[in-house]
């Protein structure tokens, strides 16, 4: 008797269907609320100072672009799989003939996707309501795409760690206060907090998207290309020895 | 290619003070399906779960063809198929994309995995539901998705948890029918259930699980012959007599004399009762009251005698606790 399997692009596709699936019935929170908030503050700000400075303008555009990036990759998707390891849903991947790193790849892409509607809502309200002079490169797809690969990682590492979904979702949200304070405070501000914030995936992903979006020079950010890469490899890797572990 | 073999090798699982097994060893036959019967707690989905690799053992092996299995491993996924007894997560999926998308991570083609997937929804009755949501449908609806997901593309080993908890009569009968059709002369099957009046039916193997341990491993007749040695009375009475009392009192103390399993429910009473002439004694007795409107006499079924199994190691284990005290 032979036992096949199917290949690392049937089951990304699958998978990838099996995620993308959920939209059916949860479109509302996955999509409307990873958009909300972030557009929120863009639109609170603005109202609040209208005469705030161009560079301040552009910081808290492309900060909340990677705020919502965040909630969708970070506190979704932790609450979720901390849901799949609490029900022991999890276990059917964990049995399925299947490459755990192509489920946190999947599983990573499908959420990134869920932020997108809310990162292209506020890269208008940048443009038209606060006159932020946006460039759009082809490269911040692969770029949001890299970020919600890491992000979804961390994400993904909080969820199998926590012991419930509300924990998750706890610690979920304090990443994302980092990755808020991070995005639009400037870091000479936030003093010696600043250097515990530079341990997140945003980091560079913030740094790559300023740069595409408003100097589009690249050379510069190649750096970060390669420790974004890096971080991916070991989010992926981590998060893939951890759904693997048996109790 | 070389019959698939399964191998249990001193197996121990701990769970803080708990022994959930302990020293298990065993080796399966290819072509056959195994029961792994016993009561909660007593260490059979454990045992699965060391099998597919979501647990690790304490101690010992479990090995297929000779390699240890290891969590995780693609091998180990591709040789055993498991239905847990928790939902799967496919509960977003529509029921025909469920049981396709399983046939599809197992390796099969689109058009192969699209004709199972309408040949088990058929079978399953499952094509009024094939457009609904997995997380909306009931429990044994949901349960009927789990087999078809798990024997859409059956694997070498499979290992079913409690297959058909919450499905209705019609639908265990074909389920039963499903796991009957499963038997491959390659294949090893593994089920945990606590329906053994069914599970007989399909079972070349009976394992009885007691506190981590295995009790008895033999065939169902074999186990019937050497733990039975009894048989299976229900006498119905013809109406309500002043007699009736004596005659249960009479019934009751036999049972306590043999031993065994006793009910009594209106007008019927339900024993077993020790073969060869104490029965016959019994039957001449019975007639004699002249209460009687029918008596059956059946062979034990797995059930009786797992019933019967079970009381002798309680009252095993209350006379050890007894012996303890000072």
């Amino acid at each position: 008797m032979n036992s096949s399997h199917a290949s690392l692009g049937m089951m990304f596709r699958v998978l990838m269907r099996m995620q993308l699936a959920r939209l059916r019935r949860h479109w509302r929170p996955y999509v409307v609320v990873s958009a909300v908030m972030p557009a929120g503050i863009v639109l609170l700000l603005n109202l609040t100072n209208p005469a705030m400075p161009e560079p301040q303008r552009a910081q808290i555009v492309s900060g909340a672009m990677l705020l919502s990036q965040s909630i969708a990759s970070i506190v979704m998707l932790s609450q979720y799989v901390a849901w799949l390891k609490v029900s022991r849903a999890l276990d059917h991947y964990r049995v399925m003939p299947i490459s755990l790193e192509v489920l946190v790849i999947a599983l990573t892409t499908a959420y990134s996707f869920f932020a997108w509607p809310g990162i292209v809502l506020i890269a208008f309200e940048g443009r038209y309501l606060d006159q932020v002079p946006i460039h759009f490169s082809w490269l911040i797809v692969p770029l949001l795409l890299l970020a919600g690969v890491t992000m979804g990682s961390l994400g993904t590492i909080m969820g199998l760690l926590a012991p419930d979904e509300g924990l998750a979702g706890l610690f979920g949200n304090l990443v994302m206060m980092g990755i808020l304070f991070l995005g639009m405070v400037p870091l000479n501000v936030m003093g010696p907090w600043a250097i515990s914030l530079w341990i997140l995936p945003s980091t560079g992903a913030l740094d790559i998207l300023r740069g595409l979006m408003f100097s589009q020079a690249l050379h510069p950010l190649l750096r970060w290309w390669l420790a974004m890469g890096i971080y991916a490899i070991v989010g992926l890797g981590m998060s893939a020895y951890f759904i693997k572990r048996p109790s | 290619m070389s019959p698939i073999r399964l191998k249990f090798e001193h197996i121990s699982k701990r769970f803080g003070s708990t022994w959930a097994n302990s020293d298990i060893t065993l080796q399966f036959e290819p072509g056959t399906i195994v029961g792994l019967l016993g009561p909660n707690g007593a260490g059979k989905t454990t045992l699965l779960r060391q099998l597919v690799g979501l647990s690790r053992p304490t101690s010992g092996h479990i090995a297929v063809n000779g390699r240890t299995v290891i969590a995780g491993r693609r091998w180990v996924k591709d040789f055993i198929a498991y239905l847990p007894q928790h939902p799967l997560a496919l509960g977003d999926l529509t029921v025909e994309e469920a049981i396709r998308s399983s046939a599809l991570l197992r390796g099969q083609t689109w058009s192969h995995a699209q004709i199972q997937a309408q040949s088990l929804l058929e079978m399953l009755d499952l094509s009024p539901i094939r457009r609904r949501q997995v997380s909306q449908l009931s429990g044994g609806e949901h349960r009927l998705v789990g087999i078809a997901s798990v024997v859409v593309a059956p694997t070498p080993i499979i290992a079913l948890d409690e297959p058909t908890n919450e499905l209705d009569p019609l639908m265990r009968h074909r389920i039963w029918e499903v796991i009957a059709n499963l038997r491959h002369p390659e294949r090893i099957i593994l089920l945990v259930s606590h329906n053994m009046l069914e599970a007989e039916r399909v079972l070349d193997r009976v394992l009885i699980m007691h506190h981590g341990h295995i009790r008895h491993d033999s065939t169902p007749l074999s186990l019937r012959q050497e733990a039975g040695g009894f048989l299976k009375v229900t006498v119905c009475f013809s109406g309500a007599s002043p007699e009736l009392p004596r005659v249960k009192q009479e019934l009751i103390r036999l049972h306590e004399l043999h031993g065994g399993h006793f009910t009594w429910n209106g007008l019927t009473a339900q024993f077993t009762a020790p073969r060869g002439k104490a029965l016959n004694l019994l039957a001449l007795w019975l007639a004699d009251t002249g209460l009687i409107s029918s008596v059956e006499v059946n062979e034990p079924t797995l059930e009786d005698t797992y019933l019967a199994l079970r009381q002798g190691w309680l009252a095993d284990q209350s006379a050890s606790e007894e012996g303890k005290l000072p």
